[in-house]
């Protein structure tokens, strides 16, 4: 299965599918003029991933990870879905298991404070690691 | 007995062959019409245009309009078709049914909204035919009081809307019930008006008609010569038409002269001519009265046999016809003849039953007739206290017929009419400069009067002045020096005289400035500061004149008014009434009933009136109201009119009746309000009649000419309505121009709202920061109203990014700023609409030392407008927990994002980001909404 990689722009985020390593990666603004077209591949691609996905060793982790300068709302609706999705995937492979990364810069507090808001909401364990 | 005459009482103008190509154009249209209205409007055409020729035909019509317009609860179709069955019951001699279905029509015309105005002139139009009709029936009657108040209301009515053929018509059917009341003078008086009218108009059978009816009178007058000469007039006339009524009643007429002169066999002639015509046209009422009139004329020539025959059988057809009058007459001449043939008891008979008729009827003419003819019938019957008792009615009615007052009158009216046509001749305005006399006279008056009190004022302060020297002379006459005291006493006397003049000068000026804190004109709106252009120029320093508004968020209402008089007396009315509008506004409970104000207007001022019966105090206004919750625009008034200029280029022309604030009521008022969608309307002008009445043009004409309604129309047509201020200039110099150097006569206001102006939200938005913003001294400002797009918002966030850095501005600071402007301009990006063209969106960042702001404004549709409102409501009222709270709820609801890409909780981030600091303005603008906001950021509450 092929990995899908897309680079940042003032307005979309990198993206980073990654099937080797089993990690889902958004990276920068997002801010999309059509926010549902650009997201439409990576939610695809994780359609592909769910019928692809074999267990070698038993145990797997699926990392999500947002590192984000700033987000629109509209992108924070698709990324309540996008973790609601990885959620329903996982739970459906026996052995595979999942982690969701907040990535912050060290005093964005807003940043911060929504995956804090997104954690209360989705029910899901997130991991906050802040970077400088 | 004087022989027997018809009269006529209505007629059409249009030839038959036109009616019919009228007819069937009407129907074509008829078969195509879709528009149930219409329809209904032209089954009534078709009706009227059948009148004179079927009448089962045109009932059918009229019944058929009926029928769509009750279904359509359509009252101007309704009463229009009221009205041509009511003709067509005349006409076919069903009076009682025609009285019934006419005040109905009465009715239905009084409660229709005369508005727009084209409905307005049908309204009125249709109650002048209808009271005119319903004359006609009362006439036909016998009832002439009646008939003479409906025909006197129809000539008010027709005259209100300058209808010269209506009153020509009026004045026509006046003088004929005047003259069967044997009110000669009047009679007389009313035909002329009449004949001035139709000859004006080129009428030529209307004319025939009065020469007739003139000539009548002469004839009741005993003055043959004159009868003949007017009835051989209406008999020419009447030939070169070819009218089969006007030419029967011009030969009945005529022969009746010859027997008053004894020329049997010439009278003869002439009725026969007349059953001639009767029998072709199958015409009864012709029949009738040329029978009757044949059997007059044997009466006097002694063959008593030939006249009863001929008498009976007219008498037959008048009771089939039911016309009171005429069977009276008839009676009459039966009775006569059974006295000469000796048969007393049978005329007797008939002869009382003659006199009750025209009692009934109350016909003088008739009562002198039939009683003059009793008398020798009770004496041979040796009843002599009867007998007695006739010659003493007889009598009385003679002396009031040919009373001096009524020859008198005769004599003027006939010299006024021979002056007034050659006055005619010499000019066909005629008219128009007899009332411009008129007022020329009254004004001279005027100036008279105000010489008159110049100069009594100015010998009161003489005396004043006289009485102070005087006094002080006596005292200093002890004194040596006396030429130089009075000297010196004269000049206190004269600096005291001026002294007392500035302060009353200064006191009107100081009254100006309290009048000024009364009037309202809309710069000082809050919700609705449209463009305005206000022309306000009183007489005097202070004015009778007013203006004002009051408005609540939703709604508007605006007032022009003018008060009685000017000067002192007008502005304590003029705030009087603000006062009076102040108190009152608030009762108006539906605004499509906005001239219900008027009523209580008038209730409050007629109580004022009531506590001193020395004074007048009342006013004329209009007044619009505007709801924007229901996007219209009402228009109503007393005695004003009020010009909306519509988008599409039509100038709508309001006129509201006077209900006479102040005074009586008055004769027909017909109240209304007008109501538009706010989008079509371009402007509403309100103005007083000040400029209307301006004397003013050409400097050679002296006394100059009123500005007028038209020329008024014009100038609003051509005025300028994007640019307020161009719009006043326009007005004032035109005002300067038309006046020269004539002096203003009244108080001048004319007040236009430019509702329609595109330029709307900026004003909005202008008023908008100047309430909002509070940042005193700015580093960088950037401004923008531009139709935004991705490419422009890059660009505009790189910029500010970098503004932002430069200032060394806080980072959460700088992030929040940011992520706000992100999703103010998706929002207004989303919601600008590209079908209307309203895509231009506002911004402006402000950085100061202590915050930022930001204003935002776009254009919303109107119906994502309830759904906007909902958020902004919620989110006024939440605190950030519950904003937060919600946003997360509605972000994770698992409903797809909007059409647009929008996920519904921009709002929630930017209030949560802001603090809360955030202001808004909804406003509607044609038929979108203006959204503003401003949010601030302020760095001392970051982190709360």
């Amino acid at each position: 299965m092929e990995n899908l990689i897309r680079e940042a722009s003032a307005n979309t985020p990198g993206v980073k599918c990654d099937f080797v390593a089993n990690s889902l990666t958004i990276e920068g603004e997002s801010r999309p003029e059509n926010v549902r077209a650009f997201y439409a591949e990576v939610f695809n691609w994780l359609e592909k991933y769910n019928s692809t996905v074999e267990l070698v060793d038993g145990k797997k982790i699926f990392n999500l990870n947002f590192k984000l300068d700033y987000f629109n709302s509209s992108s924070l609706k698709v990324f309540m879905e996008l973790i609601e999705l990885v959620k329903k995937i996982t739970a459906s492979h026996n052995g595979l298991q999942y982690a969701v990364n907040w990535y912050y810069q060290e005093d964005d507090e807003d940043i911060l404070d929504s995956g804090k808001e997104i954690e209360k909401m989705n029910g899901v364990k997130m991991n906050f690691i802040s970077y400088s | 007995m004087k022989p027997f005459r018809i009269i006529l009482l209505i007629c059409y103008a249009l030839s038959v062959s036109a009616q019919n190509r009228s007819i069937d154009s009407l129907q074509a249209l008829l078969n195509v019409s879709t528009n149930d209205t219409l329809s209904c409007d032209l089954n009534n055409q078709i009706a009227v245009e059948f009148r004179s020729i079927n009448s089962d035909t045109s009932l059918l019509y009229a019944a058929k309009a009926l029928v769509i317009a009750k279904s359509l609860s359509y009252h101007l179709g309704t009463a229009e078709a009221e009205l041509n069955m009511g003709n067509v019951f005349l006409n076919t001699g069903q009076y009682k049914e025609a009285q019934k279905i006419l005040i109905n029509a009465l009715n239905t015309f009084l409660k229709t909204k005369p508005f727009p105005s084209d409905v307005g002139m049908r309204v009125k139009k249709g109650l002048g035919n209808t009271y005119n009709t319903l004359g006609n029936v009362y006439y036909s009657e016998g009832d002439y009081d009646d008939a003479l108040r409906c025909h006197e209301n129809s000539l008010k009515v027709r005259k209100l809307i300058n209808d010269e053929k209506g009153m020509a018509f009026s004045y026509n059917n006046i003088a004929l019930i005047c003259s069967r009341q044997g009110n000669y003078g009047d009679a007389l008086k009313n035909h002329f008006e009449s004949l001035k009218i139709k000859e004006k108009l080129g009428n030529k059978k209307g004319a025939a008609i009065s020469y007739n009816n003139i000539g009548l009178i002469y004839k009741d007058q005993s003055r043959s010569d004159e009868a003949l000469k007017n009835l051989k007039k209406a008999l020419s006339i009447a030939k070169e038409l070819k009218t089969p009524d006007v030419l029967a009643t011009c030969y009945i007429n005529i022969a009746s002269i010859y027997v008053d002169q004894k020329r049997y066999d010439l009278a003869l002639r002439e009725n026969n001519h007349a059953l001639e015509i009767g029998n072709e046209y199958h015409d009864e009422a012709i029949r009738s009265d040329a029978l009757g009139n044949i059997g007059n004329v044997y009466y006097e020539q002694g063959k008593y046999k030939e006249a009863l025959d001929k008498e009976m059988e007219a008498l037959k057809l008048k009771e089939e016809l039911e016309d009171a009058y005429g069977a009276c007459s008839f009676m009459n001449t039966i009775s006569r003849i059974y006295e000469k043939q000796g048969k007393t008891k049978e005329a007797l008979k008939y002869g009382e039953k003659a006199l009750a008729l025209a009692f009934r009827i109350k016909a003088a003419k008739q009562i002198e007739e039939c009683s003059g003819s009793l008398i020798g019938l009770y004496k041979k019957t040796g009843d002599y206290r009867k007998a007695y008792e006739m010659q003493d009615l007889s009598i009385s009615i003679r002396d009031s017929i040919l009373s001096s007052k009524n020859t008198k009158e005769l004599i003027k009216q006939e010299i006024n009419h021979r002056f007034q046509k050659q006055a005619l001749a010499d000019s066909i305005n005629y008219a128009n400069k007899r009332r411009l006399d008129d007022i020329a006279n009254e004004q001279k008056l005027k100036a008279e009067k105000n010489k008159m009190i110049v100069l009594i004022c100015g010998l009161a302060l003489s005396l004043v002045a006289f009485a102070f020297i005087f006094n002080r002379f006596r005292v200093a006459k002890k004194q040596k020096n006396i030429i130089e005291m009075q000297g010196l006493y004269l000049s206190k006397a004269h600096s005291q005289l001026e002294e007392k003049s500035n302060e009353i000068k200064d006191s009107i000026l100081y009254a100006k400035e309290i009048q000024n804190t009364f009037l309202k004109s809309l710069a000082g709106a809050q919700y609705f500061p449209y463009p305005t252009t206000l022309v306000y120029q009183p007489k005097d320093i202070v004015s009778g004149d007013f203006y004002w508004y009051k408005e609540t968020n939703d709604t508007l209402f605006v007032a022009v008014g003018d008060s009685t008089g000017h000067g002192v007396p007008g502005a304590i009315i003029s705030v009087l009434a603000i006062q009076t509008l102040e108190k009152l506004i608030a009762n108006v409970a539906n605004k499509s009933e906005l001239h219900s104000l008027n009523k209580s207007m008038k209730a409050e001022f007629n109580s004022y009136n009531k506590r001193n019966a020395g004074v007048s105090i009342g006013l004329d206004y209009s007044i619009i109201c505007i709801s924007k919750a229901e996007n219209k625009l009402y228009v109503s008034g007393s005695g004003q009119n009020v010009y909306v200029k519509m988008k599409n280029g039509k100038l709508d022309e309001n006129k509201f009746d006077s209900i006479n604030i102040g005074g009586a009521d008055p004769y027909i008022y017909m109240p209304f309000t007008a109501m538009y969608s706010l989008e079509d309307v371009d402007a509403v002008i309100m103005f007083s009649d000040g400029i209307i009445d301006q004397k003013g043009g050409p400097e050679e004409e002296r006394s100059g000419k009123k500005y007028g309604s038209r020329r008024f129309r014009d100038l609003i047509m051509k005025l300028n309505t994007k640019d307020n201020k161009a719009a006043e200039k326009a007005i004032e110099t035109e005002i300067r121009e038309w006046k020269g150097e004539r002096e203003q006569l009244d108080d001048i206001t004319v007040l236009a709202l430019q509702i329609g102006s595109d330029n709307l939200h900026a004003i909005h938005k202008e008023k908008f920061i100047t309430e909002h913003s509070t940042i005193p001294e700015a580093f960088f400002t950037l401004e923008a109203d531009e139709i935004m797009n991705q490419h422009k918002l890059e660009m505009l966030l790189h910029l500010f990014k970098h503004k932002l850095k430069d200032f060394n501005l806080p980072m959460v600071a700088q992030k929040r700023a940011y992520a706000i402007i992100v999703e103010a301009m998706e929002n207004a990006m989303r919601h600008s609409s590209k079908e209307s063209g309203y895509m231009e969106i506002f911004h402006k960042f402000i950085i100061g030392n202590e915050e930022i702001e930001m204003f935002f404004g776009n254009f919303v549709r109107s119906d994502e407008v309830e759904e906007l409102k909902k958020h902004l409501s919620f989110v006024k009222e939440e605190n950030k927990d519950n904003l937060k709270k919600r946003m997360y709820e509605k972000a994770s609801d698992g409903m797809p994002l909007s059409e647009k890409g929008g996920a519904g909780v921009g709002i929630f981030d930017m209030l949560i980001r802001s603090n809360g600091e955030f202001s808004y303005k909804l406003i509607s603008i044609n038929e979108h909404y203006y959204y503003l906001t401003q949010i601030r950021i302020s760095y001392g509450k970051l982190n709360s």
